[in-house]
């Protein structure tokens, strides 16, 4: 039994043009102890996944598909059962952490509550296992006392790590933990996440942009393209040798590739591009990429694209429920 | 912390200087003789020149500008704010002779108003767009849209004319207070209801309320803790601002129902063209609204942890 399986997931908004998909048919499996990347760019879905993950999205949402944790589907959980699982067994790092922390209450503070909520710990206790926590991410407990606008970017980024694994759960989202931070710092960041993480034996789901980092903390990684996984596989596999042109753009835009932009503008959710939604910007577009919606085909064994160059006609309703099946 | 406090103090002064300056030199230019005021009040109508002029001499009023301001001031430094000039009382006892009343008034206002528009908003907030929220809005800006003259009549011929149960007007008693608190805090209730409503809302959209349910924290922490302690910022603002409206008296309130409180000492002193008793009463207002937003300024650095530092550093 896999820690995640999230088994065709379509997250959707109802909004006054109609409903928008921000998530469409994701298929996606995690095993205790894996770390994955979620690679896209920005306003790709990304972050919407991983909210949704840990139902955390507004109340206008509307979920498709299952996600499986520990065997159980968490989109059939009540909200209370829901509640206790959520930091306990899932934690997440949610990005921008001078908006995701509370400005009016000390750092101390946030961290304790955690441990008085889910432990029912008295108030001594709670503050030294928040202490320890502090200590765990490299910030002097003596800093409890103090406020968020107080920290720097980076150790602010710490105090998200901090109250992310307070809990120990079983899987870690990180959602941009490296976002704004400068080289030295992100280096920094990244390798305590990936210590903390193996040193807790916690799963990682890093949803980033900043395919360097990924590289650095996942052995696995899944491409987003406009609320779709286009392409998964391995990191180092996928980084040598990507399938989909979109991860041949993507990483063509890196600097030391050229720093070649991908043409075109990210699609709009509200009415995404006919076929396959890349089209519009891919460089290899055959005429049938505008009419058919290609489906996620298994090349070998945990590498999968969704690309039209790469379907077989004949028995691609076959290759594709096998590639379910597998993922 | 006593820095912070120290440099508002500071600054409450000067306001204050400021507001001696504006109201003596709006009274020395305001048409009419202080002087024939004087003399009318202490020998009755028929007036001869020698007498207004013995007036103006004995009382420094013919003394340049500048040097009757100081000379006020001068007083003012040591807590003499003057004799009202009709019936020679000492001005700052006539004062605080009316406060308890006002005080008194303004604190129960206050204090409904917050008991009730607390509740109201968060709730309303809470449960947005449903009936319960859509009632309190309505009842809320019925209570915006009722001036408080009328709602005063309303209520004194509803409880005290039809039902019976309390005094129409006076002071002293707990009874007597009921109607002119009912006045004044559910008019202001209504406005901070409001106020409550939108300010929760806006907190409940905050990225830092999804990251405390992301910890998996209970409803009840993430509401009255981190949603509250965020939403009641612009509320002590209001709150702050009602009192320091209310501590310079009501008058409409007041007059209604003969509440002896500084509202009324100020509009008679008008009438009266009780210059002195003006003067006195207008800043003994603007001391007592300083003090009230003072006291706000010191909450609100209690509350934001944001505010604290930056002032210190």
């Amino acid at each position: 039994m896999s820690l995640l399986s999230v088994e065709n997931l379509t997250v959707s908004f109802k909004t006054r043009k109609g409903p928008v998909k921000a998530n469409e048919g994701i298929y996606l499996k995690l095993e205790q102890g894996e770390t994955l990347a979620l690679i896209g760019e920005t306003g790709c879905g990304k972050t919407t996944f991983g909210k949704a993950l840990l139902r955390l999205l507004s109340k206008n949402v509307k979920f498709e598909g299952r996600i499986f944790f520990r065997g159980q589907d968490l989109l059939s959980f009540p909200e209370k059962k829901m509640r206790r699982l959520r930091g306990k067994e899932i934690g997440i790092m949610l990005q921008n952490p001078s908006l995701a922390l509370n400005p009016v209450f000390s750092i101390g503070e946030q961290l304790s509550e955690i441990y008085r909520c889910h432990e029912g710990c008295e108030k001594k206790e709670a503050e030294k296992k928040a202490g320890k926590m502090l200590e765990l991410v490299e910030i002097a407990p003596s800093r409890m006392a103090e406020y968020p606008h107080q920290f720097s970017g980076g150790m602010l980024q710490r105090v998200m790590v901090a109250l992310g694994l307070a809990l120990h759960p079983a899987l870690l989202i990180a959602d941009e933990p490296t976002k704004g931070l400068d080289p030295q710092t992100k280096e920094q960041i990244a390798r305590l996440i990936f210590k903390l993480v193996s040193k807790e034996t916690s799963a990682l789901l890093l949803i980033t942009h900043d395919l360097e980092v990924a590289k650095q903390l996942t052995e696995r990684a899944a491409v987003m393209y406009a609320g779709e996984i286009v392409e998964s596989g391995k990191t180092k596999e996928l980084f040598s040798n990507p399938k989909h042109p979109y991860t041949q753009a993507l990483l063509a835009a890196l600097p030391e590739n050229g720093l070649r932009a991908v043409p075109g503008q990210s699609p709009s959710f509200v009415s995404p591009p006919s076929g396959c939604r890349f089209h519009p910007r891919c460089a290899f577009r055959k005429k049938s990429c505008s009419q058919i919606r290609p489906k996620m085909l298994e090349l070998e064994t945990g590498r999968k694209v969704r690309c039209l160059l790469y379907e077989n006609y004949e028995n691609f309703e076959k290759t594709e429920e096998k590639a379910n099946a597998a993922t | 912390m006593w820095k912070y406090i120290a440099k508002r103090l500071l600054l409450i002064f000067g306001v204050l200087l400021g507001v001696t300056f504006v109201t003596f030199s709006a009274m020395y230019l305001a048409p009419g003789d202080p002087a024939e005021v004087i003399a009318l009040a202490r020998y009755g109508q028929d007036l001869s020149t020698e007498q207004i002029e013995a007036v103006r001499a004995a009382e420094g009023l013919e003394a340049p500008f500048h040097v009757q301001y100081l000379t006020w001031l001068h007083h003012l430094l040591h807590l003499d704010f003057g004799k009202s000039v009709i019936d020679s009382d000492d001005v700052l006892e006539e004062i605080l002779l009316r406060l308890p009343a006002t005080a008194e008034l303004a604190l129960a206002s206050l204090l409904l108003s917050l008991l009730l528009a607390l509740p109201a908003g968060v709730l309303s907030a809470l449960k947005q767009n449903t009936l319960l929220d859509n009632v309190c809005v309505f009842t809320s800006l019925l209570g915006v849209s009722i001036p408080n003259f009328w709602l005063g009549l309303l209520l004194i011929w509803l409880f005290a004319l039809n039902l019976n149960l309390l005094p129409t007007h006076g002071y002293g008693t707990l009874k007597e207070l009921v109607l002119p608190t009912l006045t004044l805090g559910t008019s202001m209730a209504a406005v901070t209801t409001r106020l409550t409503r939108s300010s929760m809302l806006g907190v409940l959209k905050q990225e830092y309320i999804v990251a405390a349910r992301a910890r998996g924290l209970d409803e009840s922490t993430i509401l009255f803790k981190h949603a509250l302690k965020n939403a009641l910022l612009p509320i002590l603002t209001l709150a702050g601002m009602q009192l320091g409206y209310l501590l310079g008296g009501v008058v409409i309130v007041e007059t209604i129902f003969a509440w002896p409180g500084l509202g009324q000492l100020l509009v008679a002193s008008i009438f009266d063209r009780d210059f002195a008793l003006i003067q006195g009463c207008v800043l003994f207002i603007a001391v007592l609204f300083s003090l009230s937003s003072l006291g706000v300024d010191i909450l609100y650095a209690l509350l934001d942890p944001r505010i604290r530092y930056d002032q210190q550093d």
